[in-house]
């Protein structure tokens, strides 16, 4: 029954021919914005969705200590250029506190209410109807200060949410890099280095359709491979534990590390599961290789101080929807595979020690890649809501005249642990109290991105270095 | 841009939405490099053999093949509608035509055909493992260990979501790396795929994406859009629709096939099954893969299938697993498969066999819907390829074939001599205790914070 050569005809059942455009549709929304449009936090789910979602969890808001000094804060604010009314938010977090103790009174009343309307029950006391009525009364009461406090809390908790972690004193000041580290000189270049798509593709080594599409090809696909496990290996030698993530994570945790999951800029989202009435918990497409990967593990859960830091180092896909401004080619692949590096730590100091002995180890593995790269610590206005602090491996792309990230390290302090509850425990202290682990958290080299670079630097002939080439075997 | 291309998409939606048709496609760029026509990928018109499935000779064998496949299809309509097209040229009939032609199955290898209903075992490999001690499940060997976690990740990683560490992540690269140098040495060509794939390319490798049977993540619409008509990204369910949309519309040298390659990918699957027996690693929604894929003539393609079912026994048997190979009956066989063959390994925990990799030979099933031709000097023998998958390594199952059958006594594992240079060169593992501590009650957590 072998398939035999046959004349086969040709039908042309298409006639009409229609352009394909990946692109991503996003509508984006100020946290006020939001919140008059009735809603909607992920991560906290307010009074009045609660019968609608299913609350995994309730992140730590405590503002607070943030109100204390307003003026660092506003700074924080302006250097980042977020938008936030901080004394609209302070005057809503300020009512909300205070309803919320009024309402804890108004329970307390009912429950001792209650209490009494018992007791006159057992006794058939006289002034039974009074106490029902005032019973009544208690009720509608707490029932008005909820609704009053749902609305307050939108705005105060979900505002709340919205607002950026701390800038670490290490961060440059004002709006400039500060370049920390430089190996060897910047390739020079001139207008007619071609692109490394033109130069993967004349090489056969790249077919690239779009940010969305494409095959690495022999020594390409080589590359990928031998750098990832030349990262890896290294990183295990010197304590990192290995691990292989899950590729997705739900809207909590997106929201969670502070991306925002309704943005399809940021993030991909899966179709709705159609068994899934929850609206506010989307299932989100991140990578195993991602910051949201890692928190997704670590949310709502205790781990004993003696066994940290604990630090991870994983490779596997990264997926990004995020256009990059006008970066193209590899540079702005949607999927990319990475090797990601996770560290959880006790305290600011050790999440410091952490910081800085990761980044002496990348440099020295950048360092013996042989290829030119700077490393730069990035001003407020470039990182993301939960970086205090990011430094930036860099390497240059002749062909665009301009530096581009290939890896990256953040300090994100305790800002994830505290909406995502990742908490440690000293045993032998009184009470064991709880308190929020600190993460530094890195890309430590985006493959795509470094592959082109390097295609860049040598437009002839793209050959490995040698470590990766062991390491790939 | 996107306005414009909402525009276009509502006028296309309006012209087609009287047939539900797949329409001729062209992917550009998402964020386009630079406008050239040449890459382009354009998602080719099925070229069916329309009037084979038309001879009368052959229609009694069709049917039966239909019925005994899993019965989609329907032959008499298709030559209904042929002999009603050839009164004239009637474009709503003509698409009705392709659309129940495209359901016919590939054909069955002559020997599956008249073999019946039933599994034929082709053979055992290895010794049936003998233990003097309790055995345990996979998922009770690693419970409450540092190395594994499938418990209570739903609310935060989705259905089913795991995660492997430590030894066990070691233990999948270890795999990874030994399979791939396995694979490069044998002359497989390395190919890094994409995961996010156009509906249409999954389609042509015999996959549905929409309804209830289908097993494909598809991406939110609303937010990630493809295309400015109805194409739709969709999660690669295994890197072989990939690597045969990497074949797309190729015309391949006569004389360079056999063609193999290989790709490492993850691999997306929305399946569901609340079975007892398939709970826990068994059965996830998300796994990494070691894929075979190759592109033949046709006349090669049968031993093509033999010698990835060889380099698939030769693998798995250097992990000393218990395994039967077996040639599926075709009420087993996807539609595009012509031939499969799957191999399954013994879990010792169960007393049973489970899969844990198959091949099949998908002949003309897949060019004729993506367009891959073979070519020689001669015009005459240009003729669509044929093309052969097969899983060189699924982690997930493999991992538990492994740690089931290697138990010690003591809860170790003892690591496969072969794997053991990708682990440096330890010999065993051992599950120990989690370090970090779930808390199912947030509010207990709130409640022992720390504040000051």
């Amino acid at each position: 029954m072998k398939c035999l050569t046959r004349a086969y005809h040709q039908i042309k059942m298409f006639s009409q021919a229609t352009k394909l455009l990946p692109v991503s549709r996003c509508v984006q929304y100020s946290a006020v914005e939001r919140c008059r449009k009735g809603c909607t936090s992920s991560l906290y789910i307010t009074g009045d969705k609660t019968s609608e979602s299913c609350a995994v969890l309730t992140p730590y808001v405590e503002l607070d200590a943030r109100f204390k000094n307003v003026d660092k804060l506003m700074k924080n604010l302006s250097s980042r250029g977020i938008n936030i009314d901080v004394k609209q938010l302070q005057a809503s977090w300020d009512k909300f506190q205070t309803l919320r103790n009024y309402k804890l009174e108004l329970e307390k009343v009912r429950l001792s209410t209650n209490a009494k309307i018992k007791s006159a029950l057992a006794q058939s006391s006289r002034n039974l109807d009074e106490l029902k009525l005032e019973g009544m009364q208690i009720k509608d009461k707490i029932r008005i200060a909820s609704k009053e406090l749902w609305d307050v809390e939108k705005i105060a908790v979900i505002g709340g949410l919205s607002l950026p972690n701390d800038i670490n004193p290490e961060t440059p000041d004002g709006g400039s890099e500060k370049i920390v580290h430089m190996f060897k000189q910047q390739p020079v270049t001139d207008n007619n280095v071609p692109s490394h798509v033109e130069i993967a593709s004349r090489l056969g080594l790249l077919e690239y359709y779009d940010s969305s599409y494409y095959f690495l090809k022999d020594d390409a696909a080589h590359f990928e491979m031998g750098i990832s496990y030349l990262f890896m290996d290294r990183f295990r030698e010197i304590g990192f534990v290995a691990m292989s993530n899950s590729d997705f994570g739900r809207s909590v945790v997106v929201e969670g590390v502070g991306l925002d999951p309704h943005d399809a800029t940021s993030v991909f989202t899966l179709e709705k599961e159609s068994d899934l009435k929850d609206a506010i918990s989307r299932l989100h497409l991140v990578g195993g290789a991602s910051l949201v990967s890692f928190a997704a593990y670590h949310t709502k859960t205790i781990t004993n101080t003696k066994n940290l830091p604990l630090r991870y180092v994983t490779m596997g896909r990264h997926y990004n929807p995020d256009d990059n401004k006008g970066l193209h080619g590899l540079f702005s692949t949607w999927q990319s595979s990475a090797v990601e590096s996770f560290v959880v730590t006790s305290d600011k100091d050790r999440a410091m020690e952490e910081f800085n002995s990761c980044l002496k180890e990348t440099i020295s593995l950048y360092e013996s890649l042989g290829f030119h790269f700077r490393v730069e610590y990035l001003p407020p206005k470039s990182l993301r809501r939960w970086e205090s602090l990011r430094a930036s491996f860099q390497m240059f792309s002749r062909n665009m005249n301009q530096y581009v990230e290939v890896g990256s390290l953040s300090l994100c302090d305790d800002y994830i642990s505290r909406r995502l509850l990742m908490c440690c425990e000293t045993p032998n202290k009184v009470g064991q109290p709880l308190e929020f682990t600190h993460v530094v958290s890195g890309t430590l080299v985006s493959v795509p991105r470094i592959l082109g670079c390097v295609l860049e630097y040598d437009s002839d002939c793209f050959k490995l270095p040698a470590n990766v080439i062991a390491a790939a075997m | 841009m996107s306005r414009l291309g909402r525009l276009t998409f509502t006028r296309c939606a309006h012209s087609h939405s009287i047939f539900k048709q797949p329409q001729r496609y062209i992917l550009s760029k998402a964020t386009a490099f630079k406008d050239n026509e040449e890459r382009i990928l354009k998602i080719p018109e099925p070229q069916l053999d329309i009037n084979r499935y038309c001879d009368p000779t052959l229609t009694e064998y069709f049917a039966t093949n239909i019925k005994n496949r899993k019965g989609v299809g329907n032959i008499q309509r298709v030559i209904e509608l042929k002999n009603l097209l050839e009164g004239g040229r009637n474009e709503l009939l003509r698409r009705e035509l392709i659309q129940e032609a495209l359901k016919i199955p590939n054909d069955t290898h002559p020997i599956p055909f008249s073999g019946g209903n039933d599994t034929k075992v082709v053979k055992y490999i290895g010794n049936r493992p003998e233990y003097q001690f309790q055995l345990q499940p996979f998922d009770k060997i690693m419970e409450y260990s540092s190395q594994y976690r499938m418990r209570e990740l739903t609310p935060m990683a989705g259905h089913r979501a795991y995660y492997l560490c430590r030894d066990l992540a070691d233990l999948e690269h270890a795999l990874i790396r030994y399979v791939v140098q396995i694979l490069i040495k044998k002359g497989f060509c390395l190919i890094s795929v994409p995961d996010i794939l156009h509906h249409q390319i999954i389609e042509c490798c015999g996959m549905i994406t929409r309804g209830n049977r289908s097993i494909v993540y598809r991406l939110d619409a609303d937010k990630h859009l493809a295309s400015a008509a109805e194409g739709e990204l969709c999660l690669s369910g295994t890197a072989e629709m990939a690597l045969a949309g990497f074949l797309m519309n190729r015309k391949l040298p006569r004389i360079e096939l056999p063609k193999r390659y290989v790709a490492v990918s993850r691999c997306y699957r929305a399946e569901t099954a609340d079975v007892a027996s398939e709970r826990g690693l068994y059965r996830v929604h998300q796994f990494t893969k070691v894929e075979m894929f190759g592109a033949s003539t046709p006349n090669q393609s049968e031993d093509l299938l033999e010698e990835f079912r060889s380099i698939q026994e030769d693998i798995f048997s250097s992990f000393e697993l218990y395994l039967q190979v077996l040639d599926m009956p075709p009420h087993e066989l996807g539609a595009p498969a012509y031939r499969k063959y799957d191999i399954e390994a013994w879990l010792p925990s169960r007393s049973v066999f489970g899969e844990v990799s198959s091949c099949s030979n998908c002949t003309d099933y897949q060019s004729r819907r993506l367009n891959i031709q073979c070519f020689s000097e001669n015009p005459a023998l240009t003729e669509f390829a044929h093309t052969v998958n097969g899983t060189a390594c699924a982690i997930p199952r493999l991992i538990i074939a492994i740690c089931e059958t290697h138990q010690q006594e003591d809860g170790s594992i003892r690591i496969p001599q072969v794997l053991r240079p990708f682990m440096g060169h330890r010999d065993k593992i051992k599950p120990s205790k989690e370090l970090t501590r779930f808390q199912k009650r947030a509010k207990e957590l709130l409640r022992r914070i720390n504040v000051d």
